[in-house]
């Protein structure tokens, strides 16, 4: 069976980091994590690795993430990939653009961990841990 | 959080990955990194040891992670810098697990902080507060105690132990699991700091109630310069203990609560209050009614005459009165008169007047107030009233008898009438008769002080040189010019004339 995969991207490395380690405990469960630091490399493990799922930053170089979003979604055919945006907190999320470029959520930083694991376990068809 | 493993230390994610190959590449021995199983993680992908190879242990925290296989020197120097690397994974882990745990802490705060905003029901507030407690800091047992005035004895708002009970669901009729009496909440609840004790079987501050509990923290709930209660946890697990970092989020959710608290309270307040007005209103509007209908039904239509009668409260029930009858002769006898004090108290002074009106047999003008004001001073202390009383035969002729009160007039004329004091006061009063005509076409006017003293914006009285021309007009005419004017007081307006036929 095709390991699901999350794909965490953001330009701060501290982020990605608490990111991951909000998810890592996925890995046992045979989830497989990867990161990129721009959106060129996103789109480049998205084309490469097909995550089911991408956490995505919205304010990075190179290429943002609503152009990320809409590449993905509209122009590589991969629209049944869950992108959930990521968008600091204080700052004004375009609301109308995330949904002009396909995005299926979004969630503020710092985001609740929480949250952050438990919409990861809704999208990859995981049930909460204990039950 | 996960430990740190050398699989996570070799994955492709940690970025040691290029390094570390490099290095082995660099030496030319053939290496391998196994996880404690013996699972190869990296390296040369042989499970069998080479001759002269060595099987060096990496070591984390006196735990095995793995094991590097090789020549011994390269082995244990690989060894030794995964263990370094190791001890630097575990740091940065530490240190992102406080930071996601302060994220928790933001989240749940800031949960808490909508929550609240959107509530105004003292109990949901309380109950809503301590939930939120109770999911960031470990405890078994907890509560809210709110006092709602200061000094005053502690409540309970809400509570569990096993079990969640808050104000609405009989929270004040179940024990509190943190006793309202203890002297410790008492003391936070006085010197408003938040407190811990993690011995509570050994330490003095805590009650004979609290020694089974393994640990209490308490904080004060301070809105403004008020303190309106307490927030309280404890643990009854063994060892259990609460920190400074408890401490300090507790005395967070304490400051969020207090104010919502203290709102609630305040609402609910407002609302008794309000309830208690409306039914006030309620009240004085029946009274009112019953008032209306007890005037209209005064000013009966008497043949031969023309009666016109205009009453308008100051408010919504008034201090005024006028009663008109007919005699057996055919004649008329009308009485305006005005009690002092308003409100309630002075309504029902005029239901009481009108009743007594009611039942009177005399037709003399002087009769009917020296009988009123005995029956006034029965009544024992009513204030007093002016009252002025006319009859007037099917001819024009009149009568009439004056206490205290403003004099009638005709057409713009004012007659004169002898002073006398007002009923009420002193029992037994006689009052001096006044005799006179009106004339067919003229218009005898009887009113209340309310239209002289109607009351300009500036301050200027309406006057009783303006009053002359206005009794000249209809009795509608002069009560709604007083109001125009500024009305102050009830107003009272009769008119009477003979009919021309």
């Amino acid at each position: 069976m095709k390991p699901m995969k999350i794909l965490i991207v953001d330009d701060e490395p501290h982020l990605r980091m608490l990111i991951q380690q909000t998810l890592e405990d996925l890995e046992d469960e045979g989830v497989e994590l990867l990161t990129a630091s721009n959106g060129e490399e996103a789109l480049q493990t998205i084309h490469d690795e097909e995550p089911n799922l991408v956490f995505l930053d919205v304010m990075m170089p190179k290429k943002n993430g609503f152009d990320v979003c809409n590449a993905v979604k509209n122009e590589l055919g991969l629209s049944h990939i869950h992108i959930i945006l990521l968008t600091a907190k204080g700052q004004e999320f375009d609301r109308q653009r995330g949904q002009e470029v396909g995005a299926d959520l979004y969630m503020t930083k710092p985001f609740d961990p929480d949250a952050l694991i438990a919409k990861a376990r809704s999208v990859l068809g995981l049930s909460a841990p204990g039950l | 959080m996960a430990e740190v493993t050398l699989r996570s230390l070799v994955s492709k994610r940690s970025g040691n990955l290029p390094a570390l190959s490099a290095i082995i590449e660099a030496t030319g021995d053939k290496i391998s990194v196994t996880d404690p199983s013996g699972k190869v993680l990296f390296g040369d992908l042989s499970t069998e040891l080479a001759p002269n190879s060595s099987n060096m242990p990496v070591l984390f925290d006196e735990e095995i992670l793995g094991f590097v296989s090789g020549p011994m020197a390269t082995a244990k120097a690989l060894a030794l810098l995964l263990t370094q690397l190791a001890s630097r994974e575990s740091e940065s882990r530490s240190l992102a697990s406080e930071v996601l745990h302060l994220y928790r802490e933001v989240h749940l705060i800031e949960q808490l902080s909508e929550q609240l905003s959107a509530l105004l029901n003292f109990s949901a507030v309380s109950r809503s507060a301590l939930e939120q407690a109770q999911r960031m800091i470990p405890a078994n047992l907890g509560c809210i105690l709110v006092t709602e005035t200061t000094g005053g004895p502690l409540c309970n708002a809400a509570s569990f132990d096993g079990r969640f009970v808050d104000a609405a669901h009989g929270a004040a009729d179940v024990e509190c699991p943190i006793s309202s009496d203890s002297q410790f909440v008492i003391s936070i609840l006085q010197r408003g700091t938040a407190e811990i004790i993690n011995n509570c079987g050994s330490d003095p501050r805590a009650t004979d109630s609290e020694r089974h509990f393994a640990a209490l923290i308490c904080a004060p709930l301070r809105s403004g310069q008020r303190t309106v209660g307490i927030i309280a946890l404890a643990s009854t697990v063994a060892g259990a203990s609460y920190s400074a970092a408890n401490l300090k989020l507790l005395n967070t959710i304490a400051l969020q609560s207090a104010a919502a608290i203290s709102n609630a309270l305040l609402c609910a307040e407002m609302v008794t209050t309000a309830q208690a007005q409306a039914a006030f209103a309620a009240e004085l509007h029946a009274a009112s009614t019953v008032q209306q209908l007890l005037l209209q039904s005064a000013s009966a239509s008497i043949p031969g005459f023309q009666v016109d009668s205009v009453y308008l409260p100051a408010s919504e029930v008034g201090g005024d009165f006028y009663f008109v009858a007919s005699a057996p002769d055919g004649s008329l006898t009308a009485i305006v008169g005005d009690v002092s004090g308003k409100g309630i108290t002075a309504a029902m002074r005029v239901a009481m007047i009108l009743g007594v009106l009611r039942r009177e047999t005399a037709y003399d003008p002087g009769n009917i107030l020296s009988e009123l004001n005995n029956a006034l001073i029965a009544q024992g202390q009513l204030g007093f009233t002016t009252a002025c009383c006319i009859r007037i035969s099917l001819s024009g002729d009149f009568v009439l008898a004056n206490a205290g009160h403003i004099p009638p007039y005709i057409s713009g004329r004012e007659i004169d009438t002898a002073p006398a004091l007002p009923l009420g006061l002193v029992a037994d009063q006689t009052y001096e008769l006044v005799h006179g005509r009106l004339a067919i076409g003229e218009r005898l006017v009887l009113l209340s002080d309310g239209v002289p003293e109607a009351r300009a914006q500036d301050g200027e009285l309406y006057g009783f040189e303006r009053l002359s021309r206005l009794t000249m007009m209809s009795a509608q005419e002069i009560a709604e010019a007083a109001q125009a004017f500024g009305q102050e007081d009830d107003i009272t307006v009769l008119t009477l004339a003979l009919d021309a036929a």
